[in-house]
Parts: C-alpha cells; sequence; structure tokens
C-alpha cells in the first residue's frame, strides 16, 4: 500500500490536527470519567462493526497481547465499560484480536488474542503492539467482542487517528476503508515514553446496550 | 505433480466455482464476463455479468450459475447463459451460496448475520440467524432438507430447512469459509480460518474428528459422491505469501493425496463425473487443472 505522505508530513499534520496528542504524557486511565452512585448519564451504544473472520475462540486471559520483543509500535489501550444508562459493567467479559505489526493474523496459535475482565468501575486495559496493514482491509484495526450477563455482546473495532490510510484526516478519509462505518471508533493517539522508547496509547469506551 | 492442463483466460478470474460433478467450470472475469469450460478448458460459453462484476460465483445444482454482487442475486442458465433471475437479497454482502441437488432450495449467507432460504423461484421462505457476527459460508443437504451455516463467531449451525428449526450448534476454535453435507446427509464437513478440516455426524452433531490440518486457511471441501473422499483445499491469505496444497482422503483407510499448488488465493476442489478428483488453481490468468 502507498501513502504519499510522509512519515514526518503524516505525524506533524496528525498533531496539528489534534489526531495525535504529545507532551504532557497522559494516563489513559486519569481521562476516564468516574460517575457516583445516583448521577449517571446516558450513553450512546459504541457503534458496533464486523467480527471478521479472524476470531479465535478460548483465548488466554492475558492483559500482554504481544510476545516478548515483537516488532512494532508498543501500545496501551484503556477505558472503561458502561451500559446506555451510564453504569459502569465491572465484570464485563473483553476478547481482543487484532494483527501483528506486519499485518498478519496468529491463527495457529494466541499470539496478539487475549481476553479479560473489566474491573471495579468498568476499568480494563491492556498491551499490545500497533497492528499493521494487510490486503483486504485498507486501516489498523483492533477487534473486540465484549459480553456482560443482561446484555447484547458488542461486537466492534478501534482504529487509529494516525493510521496513514486516513492521510491525517480521519473526519474526511475514514470512508476509504469500507468497513469503517462510525468516525467515532476512530480514536487519538498520545505518544508517551522517552525519545527512544515511544509508546501509544489509546482510550477506548465501551458502551453496551441491555439485552 | 504438475498440473493435467493449464490454460490462459482473456482476462483474470476474480471468482470461480467447479460443477457439483466436477464437469464445467465457471469464472467471474475481471473484464465483468462470465464465462464456462468444460473440464478439458474448452470454452462453451460466457456472457456479460449485469452492471458490475460479481463478487461471488456458485453453481445451484448442475444447471444453474448464481452470480452474487454486494447483497443482490443473479441467477443464470448454465447451458445458455439467460438470466433467469435477480433480485436483492440482503441489505450486505452474500459471501456465499449453496442449493439443494434440484435448485429448489436454495440459501444465502451474508454480512448481516443472517441465512436466507429461497425457494428455485427466488420467494423468500426462510431466515435463519445465528450467533452474533456475519454469515460466512452456507452447505445445503443435496436432498434439500438441511442447511448448515457458518457464523464469524466460530460456530456451525445446523439447521432443519421445513420448520427452520436450529438442530445442532457446532463448536470450532475458528470460523470457516468452507462446508459440504456428504451426498447422503450423514456428514457433514468444515474447513477453517485456523487451517483444520473437520468431520461431525450431521444428524446428531457428534464430532468425528479432525482428519487434517493446514497452516493456512481452508477454502474448499468437497465429499466425493459415494462419501468416501473428502477433497480440501487451502488458500494464500494471512499471509499471502503462503504456499498451500490440495488434499484428498479417503475416510475410511485415512490415506491422503496431497498437491501442492504454491502461492493459490483461487481455487477449487471437486470429483469429476462424481469420482475422480479434480484439483483447480488460478494464478493471474492462468487456470490449472489437477485430475
Amino acid at each position: 500500500m502507498a501513502f504519499a505522505l510522509s512519515r514526518r508530513d503524516l505525524l506533524e499534520k496528525c498533531a496539528a490536527a489534534g489526531l495525535l496528542l504529545l507532551a504532557p504524557p497522559l494516563r489513559a486511565f486519569e481521562l476516564a470519567p468516574f460517575f457516583e452512585e445516583g448521577a449517571l448519564a446516558p450513553k450512546k451504544p459504541t457503534p458496533v462493526n464486523e467480527l471478521g473472520p479472524f476470531y479465535k475462540k478460548r483465548s488466554p486471559r492475558s492483559t500482554h497481547l504481544a510476545p516478548a520483543g515483537a516488532p512494532g509500535l508498543p501500545l496501551a489501550v484503556s477505558g472503561q465499560v458502561f451500559d446506555t444508562r451510564g453504569a459502569v459493567l465491572p465484570g464485563a467479559l473483553i476478547e481482543i484480536w487484532h494483527a501483528s505489526h506486519a499485518g498478519v493474523y496468529d491463527n495457529q496459535g494466541y499470539m496478539y488474542r487475549g481476553q479479560l475482565s473489566a474491573a471495579e468501575k468498568g476499568a480494563y486495559s491492556f498491551e499490545s503492539v500497533l497492528p499493521g496493514h494487510y490486503p483486504d482491509r485498507v486501516a489498523q484495526h483492533i477487534h473486540f467482542m465484549v459480553s456482560a450477563p443482561g446484555h447484547r455482546p458488542l461486537v466492534t473495532q478501534l482504529y487509529f487517528a494516525t493510521d496513514p490510510a486516513f492521510e491525517g484526516n480521519p473526519d474526511k478519509n475514514y470512508v476509504k476503508d469500507r468497513l469503517v462505518q462510525s468516525r467515532e471508533l476512530i480514536r487519538p493517539v498520545t505518544l508517551d515514553g522517552g525519545p527512544g522508547a515511544p509508546r501509544a496509547l489509546v482510550t477506548f469506551e465501551l458502551v453496551l446496550e441491555t439485552a | 505433480m504438475p498440473p493435467t492442463r493449464s490454460f490462459e483466460t482473456e482476462a483474470p478470474p476474480s471468482a470461480f466455482a467447479l460443477s457439483p460433478a466436477g464437469t464445467e467450470m465457471a469464472a467471474v472475469l475481471k473484464n465483468g464476463k462470465i464465462q464456462v469450460w468444460s473440464l478439458s478448458g474448452k470454452p462453451f460459453r460466457s456472457w456479460t455479468g449485469g452492471d458490475s462484476p460479481a463478487g461471488g460465483l456458485f453453481y445451484a445444482g448442475e444447471r444453474r450459475i448464481v452470480a452474487v454482487t454486494g447483497g443482490s442475486v443473479a441467477v443464470f442458465d448454465a447451458t445458455s447463459g439467460q438470466r433467469l433471475l435477480r433480485w436483492d437479497a440482503h441489505a450486505r454482502p452474500i459471501g456465499a451460496v449453496a442449493s439443494s441437488r434440484d435448485a429448489s432450495v436454495f440459501a444465502t449467507a451474508s454480512d448481516d448475520g443472517t441465512v436466507k432460504l429461497w425457494k428455485g423461484d427466488g420467494t423468500l421462505f426462510r431466515t435463519l440467524r445465528g450467533g452474533p457476527g456475519e454469515m460466512q459460508a452456507v452447505a445445503v443437504a443435496l436432498a434439500g432438507d438441511r442447511v448448515a451455516a457458518a457464523g464469524s463467531d466460530t460456530n456451525v449451525y445446523l439447521f432443519e430447512v421445513r420448520t427452520g428449526a436450529l438442530q445442532h450448534v457446532l463448536d470450532l476454535d475458528m470460523s470457516c469459509f468452507a462446508l459440504d453435507f456428504s451426498p447422503d446427509g450423514r456428514l457433514l464437513a468444515a474447513g477453517s480460518v485456523d487451517g483444520r478440516v473437520t468431520l461431525w455426524n450431521a444428524k446428531s452433531g457428534a464430532s468425528i474428528g479432525v482428519p487434517g490440518r493446514y497452516s493456512v486457511p481452508v477454502s474448499a471441501v468437497r465429499f466425493s459422491a459415494d462419501g468416501k473422499r473428502l477433497a480440501a483445499t487451502g488458500v494464500s491469505i494471512n499471509p499471502s505469501t503462503a504456499e498451500t496444497e490440495a488434499r484428498i482422503w479417503d475416510l475410511s483407510s485415512r490415506e491422503v493425496t496431497t498437491i501442492p499448488l504454491g502461492i493459490s488465493t483461487l481455487n477449487a476442489v471437486g470429483f469429476h463425473q462424481a469420482a475422480h478428483p479434480v484439483v483447480v488453481a488460478i494464478h493471474d490468468r492462468t487456470i490449472s487443472v489437477w485430475e
């Protein structure tokens, strides 16, 4: 896949557009809002997105999805799980899978796959590497399937505002990937870590509908 | 093992199908035509498929060719190329089509998460649902009494056609693109994205085992007419540089014949005259046939 923008151009464009957040480094958990009982604010359900052919059952419970030393930009994703009333859903099961830095799914094993439960206040987090591009899909993405008793399973995907496929303007270019049907699923990326050890941080809120 | 024969097409195929009896084959070409050949490579006939090239091509019985474009279905007479029917079947793209032997029941599996059952005249008579996600593959028992559908949630759903009742949910680790009932309806085979080929008793839903495993996703499975052999092939996706092969198992002796296909992103397996294994692999404009 060829992109007209150089990496530097793209990073500058993303930073100017507020898609790439630099200093000060923000902890994703600190970004997540907290709701007290009795002060719930209704939330829109997270848009659904294709499950795709690469889901695999029975992935290991893990918050570190990439093997040690895996190539690619380290990535930390965090957020909270809510229902549409705005109540947090501790214990929600979150299954995650994505392609490697090279754009290849591990179908024989469980690399870049894992499941975890939302903690108190519905919080979740995991670490991996930024997924690569692969033929037939334009945009980098991470798959989620989230389930909680009494709620419809949420099947969705997370995209990255810094993805070269969006050419620094996801508002306009998100339709370049025909499967990206909602701009809301494209999240800004925060870079933290030192110059020699950058890491991408992304927050992604998950809102389930009642069954 | 070199192919029995190879021949060139006028444009690269984007979709391909082998007829159920393995006597002819059809492709959607990237120039928009649908082309039919004998197994020997002799062009029988071609016609323009419609406004935009079809995304998928399937035989419904021996004498009907079904082309899908997005969520729409067009049924052609395989002998004349005449378009018999066309309708909008699903709001989202159709991934697979299958039919009973007499083409009186056919099924469309869609990204909208449903399998729809149609009479031979294109009348909808049942909408079937599985779990969350898309429906990726579908098979109809030759007698037209049962349908198997593979969801991207990795389950295979077995339905009774007459009532639409869900009879069994068959558990796989990964989803499949390939499903086939044995001609007597006793067995069901599935080829999964994780490379497994799995067999079940299609009546009880009991697993019979895993006759084989590929290192790439399986794209096609097909029983012989006597149900004693099973052919399967892998496909070079994820990664697209992976080499693959076709295998034919004797299900009694467990003997296996392997045909290396190299890198192959479009291929098919079947049995010519219901007995002799046939493997077809396509690379750019070249169609290679192993008999």
